[in-house]
């Protein structure tokens, strides 16, 4: 497979924050040492990463990441999460939240729903940028959240669904 | 130890929770002794083998329809259906091969 599983995805995000070293890759993702090597080892392999001198380095192979970043493997890896949050939001010892609503809206409607998604977005993005910034703040790639948002016809997901199957 | 002999062992010990040998004795009416000695790569006999293959698939059978599910899908459900479920096959494939390298790995060190 040329896209990314999740695990992948979460260790170049730490890579990218100067995290250049198994052991802080691990403390940055929480995830047990041994994994994060069996992981850069697949993603040395994949060329999307480099390891000189000691210090693992986001890879600059066009190629690899043009594989990585189609939209087919970016939907796949985005389906992966999607169930993985599911299934923690439902599980029964978490304070997390995941709410889904379905109401019929009038364009005015719509437009106001999308201004405050709108606002959402503009929210996080300066978040972003104000970290960006910030020399002091320190980015703990496991403590992030997960965030999403989004709406779409109910019918077209109906439709979607029967036609997967015919 | 014969690869085949190893793998049918790691997936027995999968299936049934890391077994002692007493229970793995229990299990495939295998002798204890014997038993020890099989997951230290004694060369199994095929009475053996075949023992601990049945244990296996009596385990997969009583826990999951899977393989009938999957036969049915495979009769009955279109080519993009199929796809999409041997993508999500394939990814959790993916998420097993790092974990058991992993496990490899710190055997190794």
């Amino acid at each position: 497979m040329k896209g990314l599983v999740l695990l992948e995805r979460v260790v170049l995000e730490s890579i990218s924050k100067n995290n250049n070293n198994v052991s802080l890759i691990a403390r940055d993702v929480e995830i047990d040492s041994s994994i994060v090597l069996s992981v850069l080892a697949r993603l040395t392999a994949k060329g999307l990463v480099t390891y000189i001198a000691g210090n693992y380095q986001i890879a600059q192979n066009q190629i690899a990441w043009h594989a990585a970043n189609r939209i087919e493997s970016v939907r796949d890896e985005i389906k992966e999460l999607n169930d993985n949050i599911v299934d923690t939001c439902f599980s029964e010892e978490n304070s997390n939240i995941y709410k889904l609503q379905k109401i019929l809206l009038s364009e005015k409607e719509e437009k106001i729903l999308n201004s405050l998604l709108n606002n959402v977005e503009s929210y996080i993005t300066n978040l972003r940028n104000d970290r960006k910034k910030d020399r002091k703040f320190h980015d703990v790639t496991s403590k992030q959240k997960v965030v999403f948002w989004g709406h779409t016809n109910y019918g077209q997901v109906l439709n979607k669904s029967i036609e997967k199957v015919s | 130890m014969k690869s085949e002999q190893k793998r049918l062992i790691e997936r027995f010990k999968e299936l049934y929770g890391n077994p002692t040998y007493k229970e793995m004795a229990e299990i495939t009416d295998i002798q204890m002794t014997r038993a020890f000695r099989l997951c230290n790569g004694f060369e199994m006999k095929l009475t053996e083998y075949l023992k601990i293959s049945k244990k296996i698939d009596e385990k997969i059978a009583e826990t999951s329809t899977i393989k009938d599910t999957f036969n049915t899908c495979l009769n009955e459900l279109s080519a993009n259906a199929l796809k999409e479920i041997e993508k999500f096959c394939v990814r959790k494939l993916e998420v097993k091969q790092i974990l058991k390298s992993s496990i490899i790995k710190e055997v190794v060190a």
